[in-house]
């Protein structure tokens, strides 16, 4: 960072004297020379990749145990059995759209428990978690004891990788920052509009360069309720029976790779969140989603 | 009748006073508007090409340009920025004796301290609870100004006061310029308006600082409901200011420091349409064209603007599922018409409208607020609706004065907007109209008890606001002809004296200078380091400019010198060779004509 700052800051003051008509020209058409070189240093400054493979195999980060023990306490407090085979949910957009899925993890015998500070879902089975001391350690306990996370931020779904519980990411805005290092983790992808035209963008065009570099640009349309319906599905048939990736998933892996590979140089988020060494993740697009991406 | 000169920042204003200007143009007055930028973001232009044409007496125009603006200002302070290469801009003291480069650090040292004096007053304990607008205040300062300004201001209220006079006392240093004030002297008016006066850094200061040289009264319009307390300061208080209502008198006077007797009250003229709209179209054709059921009574949602609202869908999102999941039929069935707000639509672009039912969004996201039928599809939404609901925006107000209930959420989201503005309190507050709820389920509540009949509304506290807030001469009272006769009155009252700068302004003027050439330094808001890197490679680019200037002046001027003393030298030779040779050739000849001349006196002889 400090870096990028100097070379930003000499790219300025050299372009500041090549502005001077008072110095020669030839100087000036160096300067300018140097100034733009300066630049090309700032811009190829991409931030460190994210440690993909290191987290491949890492020990889950669990709480310690005095903190445990109050996290414990307090869940219990808040009206949170942690004995029972529940899922967490953390999804802030539409709530509509998670309510079938809701009602059928209930249908499967499993309590689902809210966390965060989402608005109360009202429905036999669901808990809405309202911590009112150590809410955050509520969360944590939460989320380490769940069956399974549903969430749609990446907040929550690292918070899951680290203590190693199956995650299931909705409305993911492209497929680098919410690609599951885990084998037992999922996600979807929102559908992204382009704010100026309306249109909606091609499952393609998701991992293109022009959409890469100024992806708050867009606007995200969450995922409808089938959508997400059938990733609940997906997810717990994995936790459940095991998991199974099929061509397609195994297809768009292969595909976001080769496509992060390519990008990782040009684009910042992409040399972020992109693959680390030619290992993007074990987990996977959720196969409603996969057979459209490619 | 008097020559009016009306100030407004860019076009877009003229939407607050179209009816006023009209109604002073027919009133016999001359009203030039003069814009400082322009705005087409939302058909602004248009709607100045149409007011001038609608009248002889009404002109538009622009002010001269300024050598640097306050957008100019914010964008040299971009660090972000990679395009900086206008050396004029930035060009050090040695420069500063030029008249351009003198204008532009006193426009910049202006704008550097209305934004301090800005940045200053949300440190007040009024804006306590205003963390968001304190924060759009301190980003557009220079990071080095807003940290003296906020450790100072964290003093208490002496060290801001003393603050405060320092940065007034620089003010009255910075002289206007000349321009502007050709510029009011070619319009010789009356009167001079201004609006809205109190953005942050405004330029707008000068116009009122020059009317006070040259002895013309001058007024500030204020525009809106929200402009006296999430803005910045009126930093010279004009001959009057003409505001709404008792509240915004208030505001004017204990947070401006505006002398009462100042202070004139017009009522909102912005709103007067309201009160004569009619419906033209039935309900049930209304309900069509936007895509409602007809036979179900429907809520309008209202969007907010930018600033209070950045990411609204969402909480929309919500909003309608709450309503869906209501117990109450008549709620869970209502329809939902949602209306964003002109300058805040792109985001509903990615609005999913079909994924919820009985719900529409109109009118289409990009819809011309000058379109003809704009104001009639706006006024039909609001009274063919059940209740209007919205976070913080002058459609409540509207809906007020056409007779709708009004509600809002308060929500964690949107605390800067609410509770982090003291503008959000004329709506909920004591003698405000909207009913606030502190979740969606209470709100989904209020609505099924106003949908069932069990919460009554109150229609006298429904006028009282309307009257107090929007018309206080009187609900019959149209607020641009009170607007016409106070603008009337001022342009009539004796004028002031000319006062032009003391001695002691023009005395202290000169050792301001350097303030100013330091404040466009500092306008870049570079980190430290680079300033203290500046001066190592200015030396370095300069002595490279005299290698430069020396490998040139070698080549262009010595060499052809040499080049010059070489081909004399050579010509000289040559020249000499050939002579010698002549001479040479020609002593030959007489050599021989001799020795033949000779040979022959031998023959004969």
């Amino acid at each position: 960072m400090k870096t990028q700052a100097f070379w930003l800051e000499w790219h300025h003051e050299l372009r500041r004297h090549a502005g001077d008509d008072r110095l020669p020209p030839d100087l000036r058409v160096h300067l300018r020379e140097r100034a733009q070189r300066a630049l090309a240093r700032l811009t190829s400054a991409m931030p460190a990749p994210f440690p993909r493979r290191q987290l491949r195999d890492a020990a889950p980060v669990l709480l310690p145990p005095a903190l445990r023990d109050t996290a414990i306490t307090a869940a219990a407090t808040s009206g949170v059995d942690l004995h029972t085979r529940f899922v967490a949910f953390d999804v802030r957009r539409n709530p509509a759209a998670i309510v079938p899925a809701i009602d059928w993890l209930v249908n499967q015998g499993h309590p689902v428990l809210r966390i965060g500070a989402s608005d109360p879902i009202r429905r036999a089975g669901v808990i809405n978690v309202r911590a009112t001391a150590h809410a955050d350690l509520v969360d944590r306990i939460v989320i380490e004891k769940a069956k399974f996370v549903v969430c749609d931020s990446g907040e929550r779904q690292q918070a899951a990788v680290l203590a190693n519980t199956p995650s299931l990411r909705l409305n993911a805005r492209e497929p680098f920052s919410a690609y599951p290092v885990r084998g037992n983790d999922i996600f979807t992808l929102a559908d992204i509009v382009d704010l100026d035209s309306g249109r909606v963008l091609l499952p393609n065009e998701l991992l293109s360069e022009p959409y890469l570099r100024h992806v708050r640009n867009y606007g995200l349309r969450p995922n409808r309720a089938e959508q997400v319906l059938a990733a609940v599905q997906e997810i717990h048939e994995g936790v459940t029976a095991g998991w199974r990736e099929d061509a397609n998933q195994m297809r768009v892996r292969e595909r976001v790779t080769e496509a992060g590979m390519s990008l990782a140089s040009r684009v910042p988020l992409v040399a972020e969140w992109g693959p680390d060494e030619g290992f993007l993740g074990d987990g996977r697009l959720a196969r409603c989603q996969a057979g459209q991406m490619l | 009748m008097s020559r009016i000169l009306f100030v407004m920042l860019h076009p877009g204003f003229i939407r607050y006073y179209e009816g006023a200007i009209t109604a002073l143009a027919d009133a016999g007055h001359h009203v030039h508007l003069a814009f400082e930028i322009s705005r087409t973001k939302l058909g602004e232009d248009e709607t100045a090409r149409r007011l001038a044409a609608s009248s002889p007496r009404i002109a538009c125009g622009t002010t001269p340009e300024r050598r640097e603006s306050v957008r100019d200002f914010l964008a040299r302070g971009d660090r972000l920025a990679t395009r900086s290469g206008d050396f004029d801009r930035v060009r050090g003291p040695a420069a500063a004796g030029h008249d351009d480069d003198r204008e532009e650090a006193w426009d910049s040292l202006a704008t550097t301290v209305r934004l301090m004096l800005d940045y200053l007053r949300f440190f007040e304990p009024a804006f306590a609870n205003a963390d968001k607008l304190r924060d759009r205040a301190e980003k557009r300062l220079p990071r080095v100004h807003a940290a003296t300004t906020r450790l100072i201001a964290r003093g208490g209220a002496p060290a801001r006061a003393a603050l405060s006079a320092a940065l007034r006392s620089v003010e009255r240093l910075i002289p206007v310029s000349p321009a502007l004030e050709q510029f009011i002297r070619d319009q010789h008016p009356d009167l001079l308006l201004v609006t809205p006066l109190i953005e942050l850094g405004s330029q707008q200061v000068d116009y009122v600082k020059c009317a006070r040289t040259l002895g013309i009264p001058s007024a500030l319009c204020v525009a809106s409901w929200d402009n006296l307390t999430s803005k910045g300061l009126i930093r010279l208080v004009p001959d009057r200011v003409v505001v709404w209502n008792e509240a915004q008198k208030a505001e004017a006077v204990t947070l401006h420091g505006v002398a009462p007797e100042r202070v004139a009250m017009t009522g909102a003229q912005v709103f007067d349409r309201w009160f004569v709209a009619r419906p033209t179209r039935s309900r049930e054709e209304f309900c069509r064209i936007v895509g409602l059921d007809p036979a179900r009574p429907f809520v309008l949602y209202v969007g907010s603007s930018q600033f209070i609202a950045p990411d609204e869908v969402p909480f929309v999102e919500r909003l309608l599922w709450s309503l869906r999941s209501s117990s109450e039929p008549s709620v869970a069935n209502m329809g939902v018409l949602v209306r964003p707000h002109p300058a805040n639509a792109r985001q509903w672009r990615a609005f999913d409208g079909a994924a919820f039912t009985a719900t529409a969004l109109w009118p289409s996201i990009g819809t011309d607020p000058n379109a003809p039928d704009f104001w009639r599809d706006y006024y039909e939404s609001l009274h063919y609706s059940a209740a209007v609901v919205g976070i913080n925006t002058s459609a409540l107000i509207e809906a007020a004065i056409v007779g709708r209930p009004v509600f809002t959420i308060r929500t964690p989201e949107f605390a800067h907007a609410q509770d982090g503005t003291l503008h959000f309190r004329h709506l909920v507050g004591e003698g405000g109209i909207v009913r606030s709820a502190t979740s969606l389920d209470e709100h989904v509540e209020q609505l099924a008890a106003l949908l069932t009949g069990a919460a009554v509304v109150d229609e006298a506290r429904r006028l009282e606001f309307v009257q107090t807030f929007v018309r206080p001469h009187g609900l019959d009272a149209e607020a641009a002809s009170v607007f016409v006769r106070t603008i009337d009155e001022i342009a009539r009252m004796v004028r002031p004296d000319a006062k032009p700068d003391s001695m002691w302004t023009r005395v202290f003027r000169p050792a301001a200078l350097p303030m100013a050439v330091l404040a466009r330094s500092l306008a870049e808001d570079r980190p430290l380091w680079a300033y203290a890197l500046r001066p190592v490679v200015t030396i370095g680019v300069w002595m490279t400019a005299v290698v430069y200037w020396t490998r040139t002046g070698i080549y262009e001027q010595v060499r052809p010198r040499i080049k010059r003393a070489r081909r004399a030298l050579h010509r000289a030779r040559y020249e000499t060779a050939r002579a010698i040779e002549k001479r040479w050739k020609r002593a030959q000849r007489s050599a021989k004509r001799a020795l033949a001349a000779a040979n022959s006196a031998e023959r004969k002889g």
